[in-house]
């Protein structure tokens, strides 16, 4: 974790939810473990020689950190006909602290590549923008290019610290509608109570960052005249191209929305449309280098980003129509079914009409049908439960039945193994239909809230989205045994599939969908 | 105006081992030189190199010749922002080499990303 020395005073005009932001980013105790490892061998080693023992250890426990080590170690040495084979040569060679500090660098980006695309498709576009600002600067005339580099480069803070420390809040931001829009800019307000550019630009004042630098991270409105800010021009331009040129779905109005800042920039700045254009070639060639040390090429990342987005769209619509094609069947009534088959068949049936008419299809609703139908199977209670922020604990949160409340109190679940039967459950995503008098039904006899809860029929489905676990439908018949046919349990876990898609409708709306 | 120290991210992470160094800016008198992925710049009246050279995206600087220990070091952030606002032929050395400042901030921040649990930070 980063030690801040001392409380730094903030802007009085950022808002509370900003302000919690800035203090928050800086705090991470998320480090990659061979980081934490890493950092404090300066702590447990006194001598240099210990030390770079240390850390050759840490290094080749990782063959492709080794690698990259090694690499490097050899390419500074090229020329000489010299050889580096090992790690320990490497560190004598290039010194301590520098393999330290490529090798924690190296280590914190690959754990960001690997868990948060979101981050490096951010990453990506700042050097992109970067090198856009460089060459606007050096066609409009500008005489500090580097510095428009540089602007260019952190013009995006602000989101990608973000993207980095609300990192779940982020990702369901970036797969909203009101993300994809070719300029939105500040929608993120009605997300996280501040925009990215506000907590971007306390930061780098807070981290004394140039003020000329400072002074762009923020929107400008179009002059009708050359300003006399151009640099803040270059950068912006340079970011709404770059966003607009490489977003994951390119559609005509960004088109559209590129042709119109083409035409007022070249006004504006002063560059004839053609070279304006051409920077964003030339912008592609010169991230080249900065995008190698991030082991990237321009043509695999939008490769990626492209396939990523598909990912995201296509699925949902294929397997809406699939899912509501395939209950066709299991909503007609048959002549075999019982009473309670019936009655959980037509509200099945019910739920599927309004899934299918889409406008008064609401996580409320789907819950209210999906407990009133579980009420209709014989069970006597039934809870929708819900994830805690942090994905740690799952509690009741809307009941139905006698002694809902109760069960709403009562019902808090860890998910995981260790917690009991239930937490298993949770965690492994399984579909429980259990009877706790039966032999099968043994297990759960030792579950601490069932002991609590004193069920003895109890089914409990997990409510999953994408790979998270948003909560559990848990139904309950106390003391009686409840006899639960096959027809019953597929048609509640059809209701559960139901509020599982309200779930998901509800998070493309743009609404965080954690309780 | 905000008062915390410029940079002060780099040098609290780095003080429990080795402070960045500062990467000289160039005088009248500085001569300056390209060997493969290094940059060389002398300064006759101090009896020094100072070697600048960029690996995975970061600067590092060492300083060989009269009282310096010619060790690799990190250069410091500060230094490398003050090279890119003055536009210096450093700052598109660096560029060139492929020196991202944003990447090395986020990894002085040690910005973590999600965590496998899926929660924030």
């Amino acid at each position: 974790m980063i030690a801040v020395a001392s409380p730094p005073v903030l802007e009085p005009r950022l808002s509370p939810e900003a302000l919690a932001f800035v203090r928050s980013v800086g705090t991470a105790t998320d480090l990659p473990a061979f980081v934490r490892n890493v950092r404090a061998i300066a702590t447990v080693a006194a001598d240099l020689e210990a030390r770079v023992s240390l850390l050759e250890q840490a290094i080749t426990k990782d063959v492709a950190l080794t690698g990259k080590v090694l690499r490097i170690a050899s390419s500074a040495i090229s020329g000489t006909g010299a050889s580096v084979t090992s790690v320990k040569q490497a560190i004598m060679l290039l010194g301590y602290e520098r393999v330290q500090h490529l090798s924690t660098a190296t280590s914190v980006f690959d754990q960001i590549e690997q868990s948060a695309p979101q981050i490096q498709d951010l990453l990506v576009l700042s050097v992109l923008t970067a090198n856009q600002s460089l060459g606007l600067a050096v066609d409009a005339g500008y005489g500090r290019p580097e510095l428009a580099y540089l602007c260019g480069l952190f013009r995006n803070l602000g989101e990608v610290l973000v993207a980095c420390y609300r990192a779940r809040q982020y990702r369901e931001w970036t797969e909203s509608p009101a993300a994809a829009e070719p300029m939105a800019h500040g929608n993120e307000a009605e997300v996280f109570g501040f925009t990215f550019d506000e907590v971007g630009m306390a930061l780098a004042r807070q981290w004394g960052m140039p003020d000329e630098l400072v002074a762009t991270l923020c929107r400008v409105t179009l002059p009708d005249a050359p300003p006399a800010d151009r640099l803040h021009h270059i950068t912006q331009c340079s970011a709404d191209l770059t966003r607009l040129t490489y977003a994951a779905s390119v559609t005509a109005e960004h088109v559209a929305h590129a042709d119109d800042l083409v035409s007022s920039y070249t006004r504006v700045l002063s560059i004839e449309e053609k070279k304006l254009r051409e920077s964003l070639t030339s912008a592609q060639l010169d991230a080249t280098p900065t995008l190698h040390a991030m082991q990237l090429t321009l043509d695999g990342w939008k490769a990626a980003r492209e396939e990523r987005a598909a990912a995201l769209l296509q699925p949902q619509e294929a397997t809406e129509a699939v899912a509501l094609q395939s209950l066709a069947a299991l909503c007609k009534p048959t002549d075999s079914d019982t009473a309670s088959e019936a009655s959980v068949r037509a509200a099945v049936g019910a739920l599927t009409a309004v899934r299918q008419s889409d406008e008064a299809f609401t996580i409320g609703g789907a819950t209210v049908a999906t407990l009133d139908a579980a009420r209709s199977a014989g069970y006597r209670r039934a809870l929708l439960a819900l994830s805690t922020e942090d994905f740690k604990l799952v509690r009741g949160r809307m009941g139905a039945g006698p002694g809902h409340e109760e069960l709403m109190r009562s019902f808090i679940v860890r998910p995981l193994r260790a917690s009991g039967p239930l937490g298993a459950a949770l965690q492994s995503r399984t579909d429980l239909f259990v009877d706790v008098g039966t032999a099968e039904g043994r297990t759960y006899r030792t579950d601490r809230v069932l002991k609590e809860l004193q069920s003895r029929s109890l089914a409990m489905l997990p409510l999953v989205v994408g790979d998270k676990l948003m909560g559990c439908l848990y139904f309950d018949n106390g003391t009686e045994p409840l006899e639960v046919t096959d027809t019953l349990r597929d048609l509640l876990l059809t209701m559960r599939d139901h509020l599982v898609a309200a779930f998901i409708k509800h998070r493309s709306a743009g609404v965080p969908s954690a309780a | 105006m905000l008062t915390k120290p410029a940079f002060a991210i780099r040098n609290i992470r780095s003080s429990a081992t080795t402070m960045p160094v500062d990467i000289p800016g160039l005088t009248a008198d500085s001569q300056v030189e390209q060997r493969d992925r290094v940059l060389r710049i002398s300064d006759p009246h101090r009896g020094t190199v100072c070697e600048i050279r960029v690996d995975e995206g970061i600067p590092f600087v060492r300083t060989t010749g009269r009282g310096a220990d010619g060790m690799w070091a990190e250069a410091s952030q500060r230094s490398v922002f003050g090279l890119f606002a003055a536009s210096s032929p450093i700052a598109t050395f660096l560029r060139t080499q492929g020196a991202n400042p944003l990447r090395v901030l986020l990894t002085d921040l040690g910005a973590p990303g999600p965590s496998p649990s899926g929660t924030d930070a």
